[in-house]
């Protein structure tokens, strides 16, 4: 067909576009791309990004019209642009800011836009329940509690409202950021990045400004960045996380990086109920409820004060009923952070709506590139099963054969290994069956940190770890989401849930702050050969090669000489 | 009928008289038969056609197109003050140049037709000879529309083209099995295989007259039978005990073909199937293919450009363009849209006209060539996807449908290696690294350590299963399987799925006809008719007047001092008076009215026969 000199786009009739990383313009094109197309994976040369309602008008949001999008799009595809893209670029892009939500001077929540728009829109049930009785042309009142609901239902008809409709401010809180931690003494400023995000989330003056995500990856600093905007908007805030040592976490950074005090910072979690100016809970808490017929008790904690901001932590975790919360809380700032907005129940829509249009995004290896977090080598080292667990396995079901292939005795050895490489790092070995946790920590002679151990317990181990009091830590799930070990460099994965792709990039982003020196951290998934747990392995690895990361594989009877001659070379060296 | 058929029916005397003609002369080193087919050689012959050929071969290519049609039928469908011998006389002058022929079916009534692959070429020249098809709406000349001022009509995505809609209907097919029923047909599960892979749909191709029915193929869509009837007659597919088998020459053949000349050849086989049906669907496709590729038209300036090809019909042939225009963009040809003021859109996607250039000899590629080597065409990147663009060869897009899954269908397209491809490739004698090499062959890179790791972990459940597959008896020999069916000795080819009747039962009429023939009893018409502008008795007058719609010729008159030439359609008997019914020539008066002439409306005339016959004019 009709095809153009060869250039690194492919844009694809379904919105998709494809990327040749190794066109010498694809640089070029990647800045431009990113703008207004979500990166959705690059594995290899070839990344794949979509442009979704989403995109395009966060696009609008940051002032980049249709127009510019086509423009842009065709200056760098390699065929001419399907029609059907540029069509539906130029539609649903300048839907963007033909509504508005502002408040009158009496107060009432108004719904602007062209009469005719507002005609065909207010016909549908669902939105017509959210107004009022009276209206004129172009304008129709909205009711102040139905807010969020009205947003979520017009996004869903594939129509983008401006809120700037304003937010309270909530309780002043006397807050700033430190400029030497309380921990430490050490020298505390944001990094560029992170007074960028800070600044595209608060947008000085605008009246759209205070509501949004934030998308960064693991270790690239969400935490400062939330603490950040707290001090900026200078009010209550209550912080929504997804676990206990996540809340614990938070509470730390605060008190090092802010002027809070602990009587200004209170724990909503497990037996903690202590509602402050900062308060901070879990997702778990508050959709937690004795029986299923019972409403959700700890949702009166959004009401307990006035906040003036509202964090949501890991926002792609955000539960169903968490949304319905949110969707009663426009009036309030709101701020999400992940590292992925793609939400497995396909939500996005209701983020988008209910907290905001993402305001920054930042792929993985660029920060990597730029030394923010720790570059990464992923390995992945195959085993064989230990022959006296063969029959064993045969005979077995498959599930039982999941877990017989991922608690491989001859695991140990391998880890054994791979703790001499890196002797002196600290290093996280991390599994899923408890049996084989402490198998491995009698082995090793190391601590094990699991869902037995008491929260105080746990906190205990990780201060230790992070102190290098103990370098090598023996860990369960619970230290998947949210704990920070910045100085982890090491992580050995040897089970893991099935094909959790998730889990395998919660676990790597452990180790992902950058290092001092050379800045690397190394990753090692170990599998048993020949079971099922390889395929699982190659589902895990999916996320982290969309995302650019390559993982090595290798035997372990061939890799075994090598580790124990460079672990022999080290320790020469050493001495 | 196509111009090979007809010159494989003529004796070396009658091909000599052919070539020998003036008119192709011009054309030369290019002859007769060749001369028909060929663009240039047409444009240089139009000029050297008589004022009568040129009238009736306008009206025959924009109102019968390559349908036969009886004589009777060409002179009713001349649009009123076109003179019924002056066409004859055209005929026939037609028929001597080769032109046009003479046919019968079995003891059917003598036919004409114009060879079915010379109606685009002369459709193109007497669209150009007459100035047809230069105006849009409103008289204005016909323009293109800025692509950024159109939108879509629809959310129909990506379409590929109908190659390579053949290519994965075949491989769809291929794996379901090519075994036929007792009634000689594939199984449903392979035809809806096949089918699912078609974008053309039934209904756009009856609208343009397709017929449902034909040869015992109705459970058949009739997409899917335009596939086969494409496949069995370029022997793509051959039947082998009640099978049907790929022949791996004739569709390696084609898989290996320029792209470009492959979709033109498609594209010129289906305009041809069609337009064979139905006179309107010829004209339509003929209209629309003058448009240039690449370039968005509105649809109103096509129907003005349709309108002015049927100039020369008194009742035009309905419009076909839109009709085309969805079915082209459903064989992946054409795109749609409107304009800003609502108007349809179209734009060709391919070069329409080249099908016809290959008869000069040109070998323009219209895109990227196809690289020799595969290395820009496919990539695979760790995560297992296999990306495929549109310039991909396709061999290699043969060979990827049966290793790997497509997932998406687009400019790009995207394949990855799942359970039911690794099954498939170990049916087809795939080992792992034999997998593994071939895609490296494609895609001229070391395989990425995952990707390498799923080959064998994928194969390793499949590789005992080469010697268990249920499709041998289909498509022949083990390991080889679909991949390369080995050549024996030819196989019959099926009666065609053929989507027309077969015109293979029209017999060759050879009766030389000269011009005296076509005016009976001219030796017995006093001379002075013929030659003497003079005023007769009214009685006398009646005569030449019937004399004249006998011979269907003109008539010269005065009336009132005013000469003009009359176009006599019938006598008309009123109160014991009579009249002539007629129009004036079109020629002089385009448009003229109707007319009823009294006798004593004139004074002189004279009758006026077309051709060397004809007497001294006004």
């Amino acid at each position: 067909m009709l095809q153009r000199e060869n250039r690194p786009l492919h844009v694809q009739a379904d919105l998709t576009v494809l990327l040749d990383d190794r066109h010498e313009l694809a640089e070029a094109a990647r800045e431009l791309l990113s703008r207004f197309a979500d990166l959705t994976k690059r594995p290899g040369h070839i990344h794949t990004y979509r442009i979704t309602p989403m995109s395009l008008w966060n696009a609008a949001s940051a002032g980049i019209p249709p127009e510019d999008i086509v423009l842009a799009l065709d200056q760098y595809s390699s065929y001419e642009l399907p029609l059907q893209v540029v069509s539906s670029i130029r539609k649903l892009g300048e839907r963007y800011g033909k509504l508005k939500l502002q408040q009158a001077p009496d107060s009432r929540l108004l719904l602007l836009g062209e009469e005719a728009l507002l005609t065909a829109l207010c016909e549908k049930p669902a939105i017509a329940s959210t107004l009022l009785p009276e209206h004129q042309d172009g304008c129709r009142p909205v009711r102040p509690e139905a807010r969020g609901l009205l947003k979520q239902e017009l996004v869903r008809l594939g129509y983008p409202v401006l809120d700037m409709a304003g937010y309270r401010h909530g309780e002043a809180l006397d807050v700033e950021l430190r400029t030497k931690t309380a921990g430490g003494g050490r020298a505390f400023q944001l990094r560029d990045y992170q007074e960028r995000a800070v600044n595209l989330f608060y947008r000085e003056g605008q009246a759209d400004g205070g509501s949004g995500v934030l998308v960064l990856p693991c270790g690239a600093g969400k935490t400062i960045i939330g603490i950040a905007a707290l001090a900026r908007l200078r009010c209550d805030t209550l912080i929504l996380t997804s676990n206990v040592t996540s809340v614990h976490q938070w509470k730390s950074e605060l008190l090092d990086k802010t002027s809070l005090t602990d009587g200004e910072i209170g724990t909503y979690a497990a037996s903690s109920k202590e509602v402050r100016p900062v308060t901070i809970a879990t997702y778990q808490i508050l959709t937690s409820r004795r029986q299923k017929s019972e409403e959700y008790a700890h949702m009166r904690l959004f009401g307990q004060r006035n906040w003036g901001l509202i964090i949501y932590d890991e926002v792609h975790l955000l539960p169903a009923p968490v949304f319905r919360m949110t969707a009663d809380l426009q009036a309030t700032r709101r701020l999400g952070l992940t590292a992925t907005l793609v939400r497995e129940d396909g939500r996005e829509e209701d983020v988008f709506s209910l907290i905001g249009p993402k305001r920054f995004d930042l792929p993985w290896k660029t920060l990597e590139q730029r030394n923010w977090i720790a570059s990464l080598t992923c390995t992945e080292i195959r085993l064989p099963l230990a022959h006296d667990e063969l029959e064993n396995y045969v005979a077995s079901e498959e599930k039982a054969k999941i877990r017989i292939a991922g608690e491989n005795k001859d695991k140990i050895d391998v880890v054994r290994s791979l703790l001499q490489l890196h002797a002196g790092k600290p290093i996280l070995v991390i599994g899923q069956y408890l049996t084989q946790l402490h198998a491995l920590a009698e082995a090793l002679n190391a601590p094990v940190l699991t869902g037995e151990i008491p929260h105080e317990e746990r906190a205990t181990l990780y201060g230790r770890f992070k102190s290098g009091d103990i370098s090598v830590l023996v860990v369960s799930k619970v230290a998947n989401f949210a704990v920070d070990l910045p100085e982890a460099a090491v992580a050995i994965q040897v089970s893991g849930s099935y094909g959790s792709r998730q889990e395998e990039a919660q676990r790597i982003g452990r180790i992902l702050r950058p290092k001092a020196g050379d800045n690397e951290a190394w990753f090692y998934t170990v599998v048993t050969q020949g079971t099922k747990e390889t395929e699982f392995a190659g589902r895990r690895q999916l996320f982290l090669l969309e995302q650019g990361y390559r993982y090595a594989l290798k035997e372990w009877s061939e890799l075994q000489g090598e580790i124990q001659t460079a672990a022999a070379v080290k320790r020469e060296a050493a001495q | 009928m196509n111009v090979n058929d007809i010159a494989s029916k003529l004796s070396d005397e009658q091909r000599r008289r052919f070539r020998e003609q003036p008119i192709w002369q011009a054309g030369q080193p290019v002859y007769w038969p060749d001369t028909l087919r060929n663009p240039s050689c047409l444009e240089v012959a139009w000029p050297c056609l008589s004022k009568e050929a040129a009238n009736a071969l306008a009206l025959i290519v924009c109102g019968f197109g390559p349908l036969p049609f009886k004589e009777e039928q060409l002179l009713q469908a001349a649009r009123p003050g076109i003179a019924g011998a002056e066409l004859r006389l055209g005929l026939l002058r037609l028929t001597e140049a080769g032109i046009v022929f003479a046919v019968r079916r079995g003891w059917g009534e003598k036919l004409h037709i114009l060879p079915q692959d010379s109606f685009f070429p002369w459709h193109g020249t007497v669209m150009n000879g007459r100035g047809y098809g230069q105006m849009g709406v409103e008289g204005r000349l016909i323009e293109e529309v800025d692509p950024y001022a159109v939108e879509a009509v629809d959310e129909v995505g990506y379409i590929p083209p109908f190659s390579m809609q053949i290519v994965h209907a075949m491989a769809r097919m291929a794996d379901a099995g090519l075994k036929l029923t007792v009634k000689r047909s594939l199984t449903k599960r392979t035809v809806g295989k096949g089918a699912e892979q078609l974008f053309v749909r039934d209904e756009s191709l009856r609208a343009l007259g397709v017929p449902s029915e034909g040869l015992g193929d109705s459970e058949y869509p009739l997409s899917l039978r335009l596939m086969l009837d494409i496949a069995l007659r370029h022997g793509w597919l051959v039947e082998r005990n009640g099978a049907y088998r790929l022949d791996a020459e004739a569709w390696h053949a084609w898989l290996t073909q320029e792209a470009a000349a492959r979709e033109s050849e498609l594209l010129g086989h289906v305009l041809g199937t069609i337009g064979a049906g139905s006179a309107a669907a010829a004209q339509g496709a003929a209209v629309l293919t003058r448009f240039e590729a690449g370039k968005w038209y509105r649809m109103p300036d096509a129907e003005a450009s349709f309108i002015q090809s049927q100039e020369p019909l008194g009742n035009p042939l309905p419009s076909t363009l839109e009709a085309w225009c969805r079915l082209l963009r459903q064989f992946g040809w054409m795109e749609e849209a409107r304009d800003g003021s609502g108007n349809k859109t179209f734009k060709w996607r391919i070069e329409a006209r080249r099908f016809m250039s290959r008869y000069q000899g040109h070998n323009k590629s219209d895109g990227i060539p196809l690289s020799s080597s595969p290395e820009a065409t496919a990539q695979i990147t760790p995560d297992g996807d296999l990306y495929v663009r549109e310039n991909c060869p396709y061999d290699v897009r043969w060979q990827l449908e049966h290793i790997a899954e497509r997932r998406r269908t687009d400019h790009m397209t995207v394949y990855r290696m799942e359970a039911k491809s690794f099954k498939r490739a170990a049916l087809s004698g795939y080992t792992a690294d034999g997998l593994a090499n071939e895609i490296e062959r494609f895609t001229q890179e070391p395989l990425p350590a995952t990707v390498r790791s799923m080959i064998l972990l994928g194969m390793e459940a499949h590789g005992g299963d080469a010697g268990n597959s249920e499709h041998r008896d289909d498509i022949g020999q083990p390991a080889e399987a679909v991949r390369l069916i080995a050549r024996s000795e030819a196989g019959d080819r099926l009666d065609s799925h053929a989507l027309q009747s077969d015109d293979g039962a029209y017999e060759l009429l050879h009766d030389r006809i000269s011009v005296k023939h076509l005016f009976a009893g001219i030796d017995d018409v006093p001379s002075m008719w013929l030659k003497q502008f003079r005023a007769y008795h009214h009685s006398t007058r009646r005569e030449l007047m019937e004399q004249a719609l006998t011979w269907r010729t003109t008539v010269k008159l005065n009336c009132d001092g005013v000469v003009s030439v009359f176009v006599p359609e019938r006598i008309v008997e009123e109160a014991g008076k009579w009249a002539v019914a007629g129009y004036r020539q079109a020629e002089v008066e385009p448009e003229s009215a109707p007319l009823k002439l009294y006798p004593e409306m004139w004074d002189e005339m004279m009758l006026v026969l077309p051709g060397p016959l004809g007497g001294s004019q006004p």
